[in-house]
């Protein structure tokens, strides 16, 4: 399936939001076949929200928009990675917020 | 000034070491103008006792009323809650009162609660402070704004952990050495100064990852053997009674084994008996687990069996009590989650409000085809009060569930709905005898995954099963139905078992019908069931799904009948059980067979017991006795 990067701004509001979306990654993997949320990038605003980089092999553009709807997450914009270069492996995750 | 209570007073407040602006911003509560509530937190052992009790003494001082409940003490239930505030003594009206609660993770349950019904609805003279190890959640946040105070226990500053370990009776050298491990967490400082005084030239390096679990090793080494015996046995305790005491240190008068217990640093008297410090019990549970399981082992068979001799005879608060003890000694993951959450829950469960139906609807019309939701739109319009809902960290709804009693349920909606046919079809034919209740819970649909297990779902399951048990002492059973393998999985160990030939399709999916029978002794008899199938509860194990018995590493296959005459009767070991009571329960109110049904099944059982029959007597004149197997 083809890569995606979807940014989501202000997707959450506190880090509680982040946690326990944090937790649904199992079942949300599990419940959409056509999706493979790989990884996220999350960031906090300074508004106290927090914005995340979110990657993801999925079959279409299509698949992403129900995921973020099932997760009730907005979606800035759907973009296929054209090429990924990878330095170095990811470090260990970043401490949640 | 020692024995009068102001110098009680003084000893508080000046117990209290390095915790002047944690004080400072609590007693705000107490100003006019200031914040309503304030919730203290930190990790376990941080110091929110210490801290609770200096603010009690200092309110009390200023003239405040206070009330104060413990977590630990309560049934995690709004009723106790209720009851628990009116066990206390009434302030005079208008007088400014604080209401302190205590170790209030426990009461994570009613946490919604708590927070939108309870706090609201108090006197405008009231304030509240509670102590919690969880930082509040964006719900509290949102609730109260800056009306909430927050106050985080962190570790205490270098110059004050040295403070209370000289008052403590270490010097400086000691006082330094012990500072550079424990790093200022009040817990591991009081542990370490114990340790230090019993063993002063104990090595210095017990700089480990988990201090303070090396430091209650540090310090268990330091104790005599039979306070380090009682200690272990009552490790598997969430609670320490002379009645509990008494199974689990036969060598000596329990009041002996309470006097040693409750002399040591990290034990606290509680209204419920003698509470072990979380952190301390949970490192000595572990080492006696990895040590001697044997004996771990033993002590909890000692613990099961006392425990359940209590749960027969006990009624209102000592039956919670004692259902919380089995409870605690249940391994199982579900079951343990639903009533001693171990972490932050990131979903708010609760009754559904009125302005929650188009979120219901929205949900189902996601996952269901149109028949179905027309279902759930019929028992919401009938039963509102059935739906409970699963609330994100936002206070949008995630997901929900319908339970209720099936006698609240409207005869036609009931007959209407292809969900509840199978249920109603079982119940006539195994009906439950007169005063005992019987539970629906028809569904369970998350707005993203759906049926499927996931973490809202998986709170509301919890939720339910909570429910379900407080329900009150006469629930017999809970009927369900599951979709997939995976719930069917996830609800099994807890008892819950497909209904055979009942499977059947609606809305274009296949429905398992699955019941949860709790047995004649609703929910004492089934924590009991739960707690002795845990490896190690009972030397005997019955296993009501393969219908076996375990003895002395024998597996005994038993008939469904002699299954179900053998629980009865271990559920009432040491007692005489009646005929009657074993004809009423066993077999049920439908039973007309002839009359000496019991005795075949009792004497197909002696036959299978072999050289353990004679632990199943007959009591002339009355019934049947087990003794212990």
């Amino acid at each position: 399936m083809p890569l995606y990067l979807v940014p989501r701004t202000r997707a959450w509001l506190s880090a509680e939001e982040v946690a326990a979306a944090a937790d649904c990654v199992p079942a949300v993997n599990a419940t959409l076949p056509d999706i493979r949320w790989i990884r996220s990038y999350i960031v906090a605003e300074e508004d106290g929200t927090f914005s995340g980089y979110c990657v993801y092999e999925a079959s279409g553009p299509e698949a992403l928009r129900r995921h973020g709807d099932a997760l009730m997450l907005p979606t800035d914009a759907i973009k296929p990675v054209a090429a990924t270069i990878v330095a170095a492996p990811d470090p260990e995750p970043a401490a949640a917020p | 000034m020692g024995g009068t209570f102001g110098a009680l007073l003084a000893e508080r407040r000046a117990a209290l070491v390095g915790r002047d602006a944690e004080l400072a911003a609590l007693l705000g509560v107490l100003d006019d103008g200031g914040p309503l509530a304030a919730i203290v937190h930190g990790v376990a052992g941080a110091g929110k006792s210490a801290l609770l009790r200096a603010f009690r003494a200092e309110a009390v001082a200023r003239g405040v009323a206070v009330v104060a409940i413990d977590g630990r003490a309560i049934e995690p239930t709004e009723h106790a809650f209720r009851a628990a505030l009116g066990a206390q003594e009434p302030a005079q009206p208008g007088r400014r009162t604080v209401l302190v609660v205590d170790t209030a993770e426990r009461l994570r349950l009613i946490d919604g609660w708590l927070r939108r019904e309870l706090l609201p609805s108090l006197p405008a003279h009231v304030r509240v402070v509670l102590a919690t190890r969880d930082a509040p959640g964006a719900a509290w946040r949102s609730s109260f704004g800056p009306l909430l105070q927050t106050v985080a226990l962190g570790p205490l500053a270098p110059s004050d952990a040295t403070e209370v370990l000289h008052r403590a009776g270490l010097d400086d050298e000691q006082a330094a050495w012990v500072n550079r491990f424990t790093r200022g967490h009040p817990l591991s400082l009081q542990l370490a100064a114990s340790a230090v005084r019993a063993r002063p030239g104990a090595a210095e390096d017990a700089i480990l990852p988990t201090v303070v679990q090396e430091l209650a090793a540090l310090y268990l080494d330091g104790l005599d053997a039979a306070t380090r015996e009682a200690l272990d046995a009552t490790s598997v305790l969430r609670r320490v009674t002379l009645s509990l005491l008494a199974p689990l240190v036969p060598g000596e008068p329990p009041q002996a084994a309470f006097a040693r217990l409750s002399g040591l640093p990290f034990v606290e008297l509680g209204r419920e008996g003698l509470v072990v410090h979380d952190t301390v019990r949970e490192a000595v549970l572990a080492l006696l687990r990895a040590a001697d399981p044997v004996r771990h082992r033993a002590y909890r068979a000692a613990a099961w069996r006392q425990i359940r001799g209590e749960l027969a005879g006990a009624t209102g608060a000592a039956r919670w009590a004692s259902v919380a003890d089995m409870l605690a000694l249940v391994e199982e993951p579900l079951v343990r989650e639903a009533f001693f959450p171990a972490s932050v829950q990131h979903y708010a469960v609760e009754r559904a409000r009125p302005q929650d139906r188009d979120a219901i609807e929205a949900i189902a019309a996601r996952h269901e085809a149109p028949a179905e939701v027309a279902q759930v739109r019929a028992w919401w319009e009938a039963v509102p009060h059935a739906f409970r809902v699963a609330r994100d960290p936002r206070g949008r709804v995630v997901a929900f569930t319908v339970l209720c009693e099936v006698g609240d349920v409207p005869s036609r909606l009931l007959a209407d709905d292809p969900v509840c046919e199978p249920w109603r079809r079982h119940l006539a034919d195994h009906p439950v005898p007169e005063g005992q209740q019987v539970l629906f819970a028809r569904q369970a649909l998350a707005h993203g995954t759906g049926a499927e297990t996931s973490p809202c779902l998986a709170a509301l399951l919890r939720d339910l099963e909570r429910a379900s048990l407080e329900s009150g002492p006469a629930v017999r059973r809970i009927y369900s139905v599951v979709r997939g393998e995976a719930l069917q999985a996830q609800i099994a160990p807890i008892g819950f078992a497909p209904l055979p030939g009942r499977e059947f399709e609606h809305g274009g999916r296949m429905h398992r019908p699955t019941l949860l029978d709790l047995g004649p002794d609703s929910v004492a008899g089934w924590v009991s069931r739960l707690a002795a199938d845990d490896p190690g509860a009972d030397g005997a194990r019955l296993d009501g799904d393969a219908r076996e018995l375990l003895l002395g590493g024998r597996r005994i296959a038993l008939t469904k009948l002699e299954c179900d005459v053998l629980r009865h009767l271990r559920e009432r070991e040491g007692r005489p059980v009646t005929r009657e009571s074993l004809l009423r329960d066993v077999w049920g109110y439908e039973w007309t067979g002839g009359s000496n049904v019991v005795e075949v099944a009792v004497s197909g059982l002696r036959r299978k017991l072999g050289d353990r029959a004679g632990a199943l007597e007959t009591v002339r004149g009355v019934g049947y006795r087990l003794r212990e197997l």
